[in-house]
């Protein structure tokens, strides 16, 4: 009786939470959805106007909301295109094209859209652009845009404001995944890229800027206050804060860490951030698990127990923290329990790597170099290993070459990158682990009930039931480390003091259709 | 005279077939095909095999070569892989950028040079002789990266007089152009200028030990006169040209200032798009400064030979 | 030549005369030769090792502990820098070595036999040429990989064209001689002449010629690394700690200046050394050589 009642829905819990979702469905059919509030100062009236220039740590991959693959294709696309909801959820899903959504069950999800959507050529926005953008993200779509809509078993277009999915397995977080489904018309052409949300396109000089300028038909009255919107791919850090503090942009995607204290006491622009512990940010180490030797267990916990992570709070300069749980301490499905590598452990990594039978070993370490700190934290990883007899080989490749060499063609060792997947713990481990998706498929590690646990997880609604399954599950991944976490991402923004209205999601997406400029 | 343009010219062909040809095979040592490069991620082998027979990668290397520099002689350079922006109106958009540097670094040099580099060879053996000489040296063996980054420090972070960094184009913003442009146009000076004192003097001092110029005095001319009017004409001719192929060489060599600076140059196009492995552009860009480079240097030696005839029979 | 043929024999004693008379050679040679002993006894120099990381004592200032201060992991500066000399000049080494023997080989065989084989020697010469050196090295190291090995070739292969320009020039002046005609007569095959006449004679501008690119290798692999393509960390080398230390000017300065400053007194003190020996062993040189001086300056 007890099996009966972990893996299936008893009635009792599917009609109260399938009410839940109705009522709560109900209610957002009567009320508007809001925007994301902004948090910070009570502002004063915003000012329409202006141009916000923005730095970019590196230049756009593609503009094609379908093919994007990297953050800074996120930016761009974010500002470009909507989805049905919108991208941050620690405070529960916002419509963003929808106005209103129900899920009878797990499986099936309806979206009621708002009236008078509009792309910006003009075309309407109907459920039918909803079908036509999920299946071509499906024919033409790569990496995770793609991986996001193959669940998808039939997308049904009921009438022009509506739109049903099935889904071939029952997925309770599908809500999220319905962010990052971007929609785009039916005759999208990625040179001029037509979407719905609130800036429209105006050129891409490669090198030199994106502009997009303020789509006047966008849903939300009055929104956005920006004229223009421009990114100016930067890929040398330090130059984006010179750029910001000369002037020359208003607001900066990433801070140099080295200088985050001196600016933030100099005080002529300000830092914003999200509180540490709250995001699921982390720098990750992937593992090539189902090739010697890191398909020994042993050497993938030696690894993780060799490595410093107080070192590595250093090399941020205290921001971001410690962590080795992808799961973020503040989460509620945060489970402290499971083993954590927070403290180094020299001489229980060197017994671990005695016991593996694993002898003196070389093992190349491919990291991304778009953070400057990159360098550093591969250089710490290298000289912690080195104690336990490993040898590592660093390899530094830009953003693009990694994720082709590493999450496509698989050929590679040891990874490092920053990882931001949705707040989700379905997002968090799957995305992370699960040998199904794009991160866990590099990996190649194959844990049945890793993976029965994610899909439980998916197909029960109410959050303590879930976190039965995640707490498991976290037992399992952090026992086994496929991928090893090293700490907490830091996320901050510079910004000139006229800039207001922003707020930091906990993706690190960038959204500026709050933002505008002070006289 | 004709002659020896005619002669230059046709020694200009096969040095520019040589050119591209070592520019051609070089990106062939690439690991990694541009194919998969293209497509990305999640491509599947038979796309990949699509595209690299639309792209004529499975075509004999020579084959290859020659379709290439067909297209390169019609200004077909190919296109980014990135935006599909065609690489030769990709170059030759940033390359205003790298002329206004060279062009008023070049300026600024010769403001330096020219006066300094004829005083030392008046004053040959005095202290301001021995100055001006470790001042070259130490310019010319500075390395420029270096230099740009003191020069940060300086007047940038200690002292704010100058932005460190930022563009503005000069046809849209000539001011802030040009504020924008001090700090790399400086750093350019500085360098050239060492060399040009060093050159300058040295060929002036030569001309100035000439017997001739010992007669002139002799017939009883006053010295500085003497100097100036003949030691500087004849020294003038190779350095005109030593200014040429700076100016050549300038063109590809702005690389890692324009780096440290952020100045969206030609070279600056070569490294963001080497990261990128963005050959193509890559490729069509060393193309374009290395044709740039041997036409300055032809300009030069046909320059060289006009003003003075004893060189036209070497 | 107005001078008697060279023979390696003689080479030593004359560039020791040289020393002794221009004071400018001598101050070169001791820095250069500071730097090259700094390199070399770098391990007894200092003991601290350049690759340990010690977090708690990153980004410091100079102090009796640290003498340059420490870098962004901890590491002493003064050792890395040390170190750092070792990488530079091995890569000058072999990159000269590379340049030297290919293009003396190429410029001497062009010079001396002239027509088809000469011609096509000296347009791929003039097409290296063509390249300014740290753009044709940057796309070596691109495409070959960032590595000391791959730096090396590369400068050695963008260098070659210095060489071989030189020795054919040399070549051209020399084999009109009486001494290389009498070789000849004598029955001398034209391996010897190449090697035992043209060479010899060409020794005096090979050592000035090897002390400038030397110099200038220092300086382009400084750049290579500067922006990514040259040596890999964690091996320490001047470029790369003058392009990190960037990063950390606002904790110390010196990280960036030091490395700086240690490519400066190399490339000074071997720039020092080839005017002097260019004033003293060849007059000639001294003048309006404007090929020669223009390719000394890369980027």
């Amino acid at each position: 009786m007890g099996r009966r009642s972990r893996t299936m829905l008893t009635r009792r819990q599917f009609v109260t939470g399938a009410a839940a979702l109705a009522a709560g469905g109900a209610l957002r059919w009567a009320v508007p959805a809001t925007a994301a509030p902004a948090t910070g100062p009570p502002p004063a009236r915003p000012t329409p106007g202006g141009v916000l220039r923005v730095t970019l740590g590196a230049e756009p991959t593609t503009l094609d909301p379908h093919r994007s693959s990297t953050l800074f294709d996120f930016h761009v696309k974010d500002a470009i295109f909507d989805g049905l909801l919108e991208d941050d959820f620690t405070q529960g899903p916002k419509g963003q094209l929808a106005e209103s959504w129900e899920s009878p069950d797990a499986s099936t999800y309806v979206f009621r859209l708002r009236p008078g959507l509009r792309f910006h050529d003009g075309q309407p926005l109907t459920a039918e652009a909803i079908k036509f953008s999920v299946e071509r993200s499906l024919t033409q779509g790569t990496g995770q845009p793609r991986v996001l809509v193959e669940q998808i078993a039939a997308t049904e277009v009921l009438d022009p404001r509506t739109v049903r999915f099935r889904l071939k397995a029952p997925n309770a977080a599908f809500l999220l995944d319905a962010a990052d489904i971007k929609v785009v018309p039916p005759n999208f052409d990625e040179r001029n890229p037509v979407g719905s949300g609130p800036f429209q396109f105006v050129e891409w000089v490669r090198l030199r800027h994106v502009r997009l300028r303020k789509f006047s038909g966008y849903y939300q009255n009055g929104r956005p206050y920006l004229d223009e919107l421009v990114f100016l791919p930067t890929p040398d850090e330090n130059q984006k804060l010179v750029l910001l503090e000369s002037g020359q942009v208003e607001f900066t995607d990433t801070v140099p860490l080295p200088r985050v204290q001196a600016v933030r006491q100099a005080g002529r622009v300000r830092v914003h951030g999200i509180p540490p512990g709250v995001s699921p940010s982390s720098y990750y180490l992937l593992t090539r698990a189902d090739r010697p030797p890191l398909d020994n267990l042993k050497v993938r916990q030696a690894i993780s127990f060799a490595i410093d992570r107080k070192a590595l709070l250093e090399v941020t300069f205290g921001e971001g923290t410690l962590k080795s749980n992808a799961i973020p301490p503040k989460h509620w499905a945060f489970n402290p329990q499971s083993v954590s590598f927070d403290e180094r452990d020299l001489p229980r990594a060197r017994r671990l790597m005695s016991e593996s039978g694993v002898g003196a070993v070389t093992l190349q370490l491919k990291h991304l170099t778009s953070r400057a700190e990159f360098f550093p934290i591969a250089q710490v990883i290298q000289a912690n290993l080195a104690e336990i007899g490993i040898r590592v080989e660093l390899v530094p490749q830009q953003i693009g070459i990694w994720i082709n060499q590493v999450l496509v063609q698989r050929d590679f060792q040891l990874g490092l990158t920053g990882v931001i997947p949705p707040y989700d713990p379905d997002s968090i481990l799957g995305n992370l682990f699960s040998i199904r998706r794009v991160n866990g498929r590099a990996i190649g590690w194959r844990h049945e009930l890793f993976e029965k646990q994610l899909d439980q997880g998916r197909s029960v609604v109410r959050q303590a039931d879930r976190k039965r399954v995640y707490d498991h599950a976290q037992l399992i991944v952090q026992y086994d480390a496929p991928g090893i976490i090293l700490n907490e991402r830091p996320i901050l923004y510079g910004a000139l003091p006229s800039v207001q209205g922003f707020a930091p999601d906990v993706r690190q997406h960038m959204h500026f259709h709050g933002v505008w400029l002070a006289r | 005279m004709t002659a020896y343009i005619i002669r230059r010219l046709l020694h200009l062909g096969p040095v520019l077939l040589i050119v591209s040809a070592i520019v051609f095979f070089v990106f062939r040592i690439i690991p990694g095909d541009q194919a998969v490069l293209r497509l990305g991620e999640e491509a599947d082998a038979a796309s990949v095999a699509r595209l690299r027979r639309e792209l004529g990668l499975d075509r004999p290397v020579v084959v290859q070569y020659a379709a290439w520099l067909g297209a390169a002689l019609r200004a077909d350079l190919g296109e980014s892989h990135l935006n599909r922006q065609g690489v030769f109106s990709l170059v030759v958009e940033k390359f205003p950028a790298t002329l206004q540097i060279a062009l008023l670094g070049m300026a600024g040099s010769l403001m330096l040079s020219v006066p300094l580099g004829i005083l030392a060879a008046l004053r040959r053996g005095t202290w301001w002789d021995q100055l001006t000489r470790v001042a070259a040296l130490v310019g010319f063996s500075v390395p420029r990266y270096w230099l740009a980054v003191l020069l940060i420090l300086v007047f940038a972070v200690r002292w704010r007089v100058l932005p460190p960094a930022g563009f503005a184009p000069f046809t849209e913003d000539p001011l802030a152009s040009l504020r924008f442009a001090t700090l790399p146009v400086l750093v350019v000076a500085l360098s050239l200028a060492a060399v040009q004192m060093r050159f300058l003097r040295s060929s002036m001092l030569e001309v100035i030990d000439q017997d001739y110029i010992r007669t002139a005095r002799a017939k009883g001319l006053g010295g500085r006169v003497v100097v100036l009017r003949h030691a500087l004409k004849n020294a003038l001719i190779p350095f005109v040209t030593v200014l040429g192929l700076e100016f050549g060489s300038l063109l590809g060599g702005l690389v890692v200032v324009e780096q440290i600076f952020n100045w969206p140059g030609v070279g600056w196009l070569m490294v963001q798009s080497i990261i990128h492995r963005d050959y193509a552009v890559v490729q069509g860009a060393v193309l374009l400064v290395a044709t740039g480079f041997v036409t300055i240097n032809l300009l030069v030696d046909v320059a060289y030979a006009a003003l003075d005839p004893r060189i036209r029979y070497s | 030549m107005h001078t008697p043929p060279w023979t390696r024999a003689f080479a030593i004693p004359r560039l020791l005369g040289v020393l002794r008379r221009d004071r400018g050679a001598l101050v070169g040679a001791l820095l250069f030769a500071a730097v090259v002993l700094a390199a070399l006894f770098a391990g007894a120099l200092t003991p601290y090792d350049p690759l340990a990381v010690r977090m708690q004592e990153r980004l410091q200032l100079p102090s009796a502990r640290h003498l340059l201060g420490t870098d962004e992991l901890g590491r002493d500066l003064f050792s890395r820098i040390l170190h750092g000399g070792r990488a530079s000049l091995s890569v000058g080494v072999v990159a000269v070595g590379i340049a030297a023997t290919a293009g003396t080989a190429m410029g001497l065989v062009a010079g001396y036999y002239g027509g088809p084989l000469g011609a096509v020697l000296m347009r791929t010469v003039d097409g290296l040429l063509a390249f300014p050196a740290l753009i044709l090295a940057m796309a070596l190291t691109a495409t070959l990989g960032p590595s000391l090995t791959n730096a090396a070739i590369a400068i050695g292969i963008v260098t070659i064209p210095a060489f071989a320009r030189l020795a054919q020039a040399s070549a051209l002046a020399i084999k009109e001689r009486e001494f290389t005609d009498a070789a000849r007569a004598c029955g001398a095959s034209d391996l010897y002449v190449l090697v035992r006449v043209l060479l010899p004679n060409h020794l005096s501008p090979l050592m000035v010629q090897t002390s400038v690119s030397f110099a200038n290798a220092i300086l382009t692999e400084a750049a290579l690394s500067f922006l990514g393509l040259g040596i890999q960390p964690p091996t320490p080398s001047w470029g790369a700690m003058l392009d990190t230390g960037r990063r950390y000017l606002d904790q110390t300065a010196w990280y960036s200046m030091a490395a700086g400053g240690a490519i400066l007194v190399a490339v000074l003190g071997l720039n020092l050394l080839g005017d002097g020996l260019r004033d003293a062993l060849d007059p000639r040189l001294r003048g309006a050589r404007t090929a020669r001086l223009a390719e000394e300056h890369s980027g």
